[in-house]
């Protein structure tokens, strides 16, 4: 009885060894493919985004594959649609990882859709490299499964402040703040106090949105009656734009400075007369520049995609890098990790990612075993709506400590 | 690291501040005068909106979630009209609201009209799904961009005693007071219009005192159909062309309950309600509440109006002896 018992649990173990032959140890990764998820708004109120951002990570990866993939693994990309929806994210998530079996997350979209796979990514120890959220949520506290790429908004509100004191000599500004009433609003709020307490700035005006909102007329009367010298615009594409109507059609004169979700061109011509000359803080490379990575980025939009994003500098917007720039950094992390690539040695070997250039798309990328965000650079730069593109008033400048 | 300061580019100085000589600064009164406006403005879309909702109510007992979606429809086909064929704007709007008409006739023959004597929940249920349907088929053909609605009003705003309104809001007001006035008299005076609140009234007598029950469905389709591509193309205009503003369908709802959903008057009126009460709590209590007070605004009202007329402010009221 006792020898059989032996016997069957030998051929057990050989069966288990042997099956682990042909298929690979973790989730999502085969001799020859790696399976990550895309969740991205493709139908809802921020799709002109997030299209750009599917798309910047599908021909990244489409790109790479090309040139021989990751240790000979070919990455495939799976999208979903969120809507922008954080309900809509979770179900697309379950899918991804239960359908489709992928190894990990590329970039979901959104502050509020990606918290809302923050237990998921805790639960399944599924990596989330990296999310596309400003948000300082994202690492802050610090989640082992969840990285982030790109200046947040505490840093972006800081450099907005330091542009107007150091390049606009402003004396003793008065700032105000229209923003979207959740995460991302507040964390435009944290930047500008503690900008307020180490400038010894007046106090900061706030008027906030519901992101369905389609009337904001007393949002910029309340902030018109606060007299400020510079209105910082955090809102989406649509509210920004709405925004800078009203004020136009109050003759509201003042100048009006927009954070990064601002810098694509459909703002300006949605804005109208408010469009024109709108200064706003890009923090990637522009897609007429003349850097090497971003020739590579547009040579891979016309191979890929032909016509769907030319003419270039006009259609290829900052979420189009910012895709562009997660999927490479996730490519980067998945390299390090080696040929046994498995979740937790993914985690580990992006946590080793130290002073990364992007191909100069931008600042360098360092990730730490403590930090889970990169540290930021903006950029100041102004539309121009007849030559369809923003123009750089700055050099690349970073947070002073 | 490769990012170089960009010296070429000159750095631009905004004059800070500058003069600030505007509308908001000479009296407080004034400010509520414009709160009041901008008010009246969205008030008068929520109005539109409502509008359609009440005049498929009224007849047919059927609340229409794809209000919203028709809207929404009636806005991209006045586009397309507009940027493929380059027809201007009035023909242009004039042919959408055709084509709101047959499609709203299409709609009641082909998915209401089956539907006939069949559990009120699951009707409601055939309206979300046309919903989701019309949503989609919208993003199919034009995708889920955002787009500048080529309407040919101007820009520039249209002052009166310090006040500001956009030739584009103005039309709206005016439109959505010339309709209300147009469907009071159709309602009271024309034969049509009192055949269809017969209808609305009770549809078993209405069929035997000859009328048309099946027609009165389809025209109330249609009437509910052409006013929401009105709202739809007005709306479009003031801010601008995305599948998701088709959304604002559900955030009309409470002006719908709030006047009465079977109420023609109580549909403007709750949408005038809403909208003042938004602009004026967003004006007013947001120092001491927050921005969100604007949207919770209206609902506290519509609290308050239920628990004394649970009708709403012009609905029928409909007693049930057991």
């Amino acid at each position: 009885m006792k020898d059989q018992f032996i016997l069957h649990a030998c051929i057990l173990a050989m069966v288990i060894i042997l099956s682990a032959g042909f298929a690979y140890a973790e989730t999502g990764v085969t001799q020859d493919t790696i399976k990550v998820g895309v969740i991205s708004d493709l139908t809802g109120p921020a799709a002109i985004g997030g299209i750009g951002m599917a798309d910047g990570i599908t021909s990244f990866f489409t790109e790479l594959n090309e040139k021989g993939g990751i240790h000979g693994r070919k990455v495939q990309a799976i999208v979903e649609d969120c809507a922008y929806s954080p309900a809509k994210a979770v179900t697309a998530a379950k899918k991804l990882m239960t359908n489709d079996q992928i190894f990990a997350f590329v970039s979901s979209w959104g502050t509020a859709p990606t918290t809302a796979l923050f237990p998921i990514a805790e639960k399944e120890k599924i990596p989330i490299a990296p999310a596309c959220s400003l948000s300082t949520s994202m690492y802050d506290p610090l989640k082992r499964y969840v990285f982030a790429v790109g200046t947040n908004y505490v840093d972006q509100s800081i450099l907005i402040v330091e542009y107007i004191l150091n390049d606009l000599k402003a004396k003793n500004p008065k700032i105000a703040l229209f923003c979207q009433d959740d995460d991302w609003g507040q964390d435009h709020k944290n930047g500008l106090e503690i900008a307020r307490k180490k400038y010894n700035l007046p106090p900061i005006a706030v008027e906030s949105y519901k992101y369905d909102a389609v009337d904001f007329s007393s949002q910029v009367i309340n902030l018109m009656r606060e007299k400020p010298d510079f209105v910082i615009l955090a809102s989406a594409i649509k509210s920004g734009a709405m925004f800078l109507k009203e004020a136009y059609k109050l003759q509201w004169k003042t100048t009006f400075i927009g954070s990064n979700t601002l810098g694509l061109l459909a703002t300006l011509q949605l804005a109208g007369e408010y469009g024109q000359g709108l200064l706003v803080l890009n923090i990637f490379a522009m897609p007429d520049e003349d850097i090497p990575g971003m020739k590579r980025l547009v040579a891979a939009s016309e191979k890929y995609f032909g016509n769907k994003w030319k003419p270039t500098p006009e259609k290829i917007h900052p979420y189009y890098v910012y895709g562009w720039l997660n999927a490479m950094v996730f490519a980067e992390g998945a390299k390090r990790a080696g040929k046994d690539l498995t979740r937790e040695g993914l985690v580990t070997a992006m946590e080793a990612i130290r002073n990364f250039d992007p191909e100069g798309l931008m600042g360098p990328i360092s990730f730490s075993a403590t930090s889970h965000g990169t540290p930021g650079f903006g950029r100041m730069t102004k539309g121009d709506v007849g030559k369809k593109k923003f123009i750089p008033l700055t050099g690349w400048r970073a947070v002073a400590k | 690291m490769r990012l170089q300061p960009l010296n070429r580019f000159p750095i631009h100085s905004v004059p800070a501040g500058g003069s600030q000589e505007t509308v908001m600064d000479s009296l407080s009164l004034k400010i509520f005068f414009q709160l009041t406006l901008s008010g009246v403005i969205v008030g008068s879309i929520y109005g539109l909106i409502a509008l359609g909702f009440v005049l498929i109510y009224k007849a047919t007992d059927v609340v229409n979630f794809a209000q919203g979606e028709l809207m929404m429809l009636g806005a991209y086909i006045c586009y397309y009209i507009i940027t493929t064929y380059s027809v201007p704007f009035v023909p242009a709007f004039l042919i959408t609201l055709l084509f709101s008409a047959v499609l709203g006739i299409f709609i009641e023959l082909l998915i209401l009209r089956p539907m006939l004597g069949k559990h009120v929940f699951s009707i409601i249920m055939v309206t979300v799904a046309l919903a989701t349907l019309l949503r989609s088929l919208v993003g199919l053909f034009w995708g889920h961009d955002t787009y500048r609605f080529p309407a040919p009003f101007s820009d520039k705003a249209i002052r009166v005693f310090g006040l500001s309104i956009l030739p584009v809001e103005l039309t709206t007001v005016l439109t959505a007071l010339g309709l209300f006035i147009l469907f009071y008299l159709f309602f009271k005076y024309s034969n049509l219009g009192l055949a269809m609140r017969a209808t609305a009234f009770d549809q078993k007598y209405a069929f035997l005192m000859g009328i048309s029950v099946k027609k009165i469905f389809s025209l109330s389709w249609i009437l509910a159909s052409g006013v929401a591509s009105i709202g739809g193309v007005f709306l479009a205009s003031i801010s601008s062309l995305q599948t998701t503003m088709s959304f604002i369908g559900l955030k009309v709802f409470p002006a719908v309950v709030l006047g009465g959903i079977d109420s023609v008057a109580g549909a403007i009126l709750g949408g005038l309600i809403v909208g003042l009460t938004e602009n004026l709590a967003g004006g007013y209590l947001s120092k001491f509440f927050g921005s969100g007070v604007k949207e919770l605004s209206a609902f506290f009202i519509l609290l308050i109006v239920l628990m004394i007329k649970p009708y709403g402010l012009f609905g029928k009221k409909e007693i049930l002896r057991v």
